[in-house]
């Protein structure tokens, strides 16, 4: 991409609108294993927004996507931070905790109970990939997960492919979209 | 979906990315591989959004606790079993249907061209399917004099390329042990060619796990039986 970014640089309008466009479907990608629903459009939006507005001042030669995944990172910690801000207002006036209780939109109900149906039909065959997703609930850092579970890093990174890659068969033979 | 990630190596950090495992530099790797990579893109939008539940949403936590609670794991055999034969599925696409389809066009293709193309020779390739649910009983098999075996096994969710263990008893003496195995294919199907001689008449078990875990509890055996021929 690092190519694209270049001949956009140099004013080439074609390449700027395929760079955005690849680059807001990453964004948003990247958003949603962060955050919650329609929140996320609007982070990465917003993120290609800096980005779009900024990039020309940088000197080449230099990392473009590094930098830009930067940018969504600050974008997302921005948007953390204005919901926490704004859940502990609504804890201060009622009224408005309905509206602030939630951070995005309620998932589909039929998604949900496939997820948990799957993550009960994991739980008897790779008992290991939800003890891993129990402890991360708990809030234990990779390090305490590999202790307890006895198991490397490295280790402990395929045994969440393997679970995932079970979860995602499970969903898919379910046909349920998020 | 893009058939090939273009960084296997931080492509691999994928799930655990989305769990928050990684470390702040494998993240910002794997982020700015995400921009150059479609593969891993593609699979991250597959299921887009299931993450962030997965690690964050109230109902699912509970259930992830509920069911580490609920008692002892249910058999491994009865789990890979409905992962062979999902009520869900059309019987004839049920994995476990394809997977002996698939078996039999290979021992057929191998013995033809056992036959056609190499008319000296006697011996055959005996195939020998192995299932996690089916026990000794059903899985008999007469001694190969001539022959050698071809051992295909299901282990759900093994991923191509990565290190499984291997071990072959028969009775309670090893036969062989393969460490690391990574030649499990995309089907989660993995194969063994084992030499005739190797398989004296006897009780066979067959086990599976992940490399780097000594967990019994994810440890998948399959038996069969070596009769006198
Ligand atoms: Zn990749």
């Amino acid at each position: 991409m690092n190519e694209l970014w270049e001949q956009a640089r140099a004013g080439d309008k074609q390449a700027e609108s395929v760079v955005f466009d690849q680059l807001r479907r990453r964004f948003l990608a990247l958003a949603r294993t962060r955050l919650d629903g329609s929140d996320c459009e609007d982070v990465a939006h917003d993120a290609c927004m800096v980005v779009l507005r900024k990039y020309k001042e940088l000197q080449p030669p230099f990392k473009y996507d590094a930098w830009a995944v930067q940018v969504l990172n600050y974008q997302i910690a921005n948007h953390r931070r204005r919901a926490a801000t704004a859940r502990r207002h609504a804890a201060a006036s009622p009224d408005e905790h309905e509206r602030a209780a939630g951070s995005g939109p309620i998932p589909e109900p039929s998604f949900l109970q496939a997820l948990i149906d799957c993550v009960r039909k994991i739980a008897g065959g790779y008992r290991r990939y939800i003890r891993v997703l129990n402890l991360v609930h708990q809030g234990y850092t990779t390090e305490e997960i590999c202790e307890k579970l006895g198991v490397s890093r490295n280790n402990l990174y395929v045994m969440v492919t393997r679970g995932r890659k079970l979860l995602e068969e499970c969903l898919d033979r379910r046909e349920v979209r998020p | 979906m893009t058939r090939h990630c273009t960084n296997r190596e931080v492509g691999r950090t994928l799930a655990a990315y989305e769990l928050g495992l990684t470390t702040a530099e494998e993240s910002a790797r794997f982020e700015a591989h995400v921009l150059n990579c479609n593969y891993c893109l593609a699979r991250l939008e597959r299921h887009g959004g299931t993450a962030a539940m997965l690690r964050d949403h109230p109902d699912l936590q509970q259930a992830v606790a509920t069911a580490l609670e609920s008692g002892p794991a249910i058999s491994t055999r009865r789990s890979v079993s409905d992962m062979l034969w999902p009520s869900d599925i059309a019987w004839p696409l049920r994995p476990g249907l394809l997977l002996g389809a698939l078996a039999a066009t290979i021992a057929i293709v191998i013995v033809g061209w056992l036959t056609l193309a190499a008319p000296d020779r006697v011996s055959v390739l005996q195939p020998i399917e192995l299932s996690p649910h089916r026990n000794a009983a059903t899985a008999a098999y007469p001694q190969m004099r001539d022959g050698d075996a071809l051992l295909s096994f299901v282990y759900p969710g093994a991923i191509p390329g990565e290190p499984y263990v291997i071990v072959l008893r028969r009775d309670t003496s090893l036969v062989f042990q393969l460490d690391p195995y990574r030649d499990f294919d995309a089907f989660g199907i993995g194969r063994l060619y084992v030499p005739g001689e190797k398989l004296a008449p006897g009780n066979y078990s067959l086990t599976v796990r992940d490399a780097g875990t000594a967990g019994d509890s994810e440890t998948v055996s399959y038996y069969f039986e070596i009769t006198q021929p």
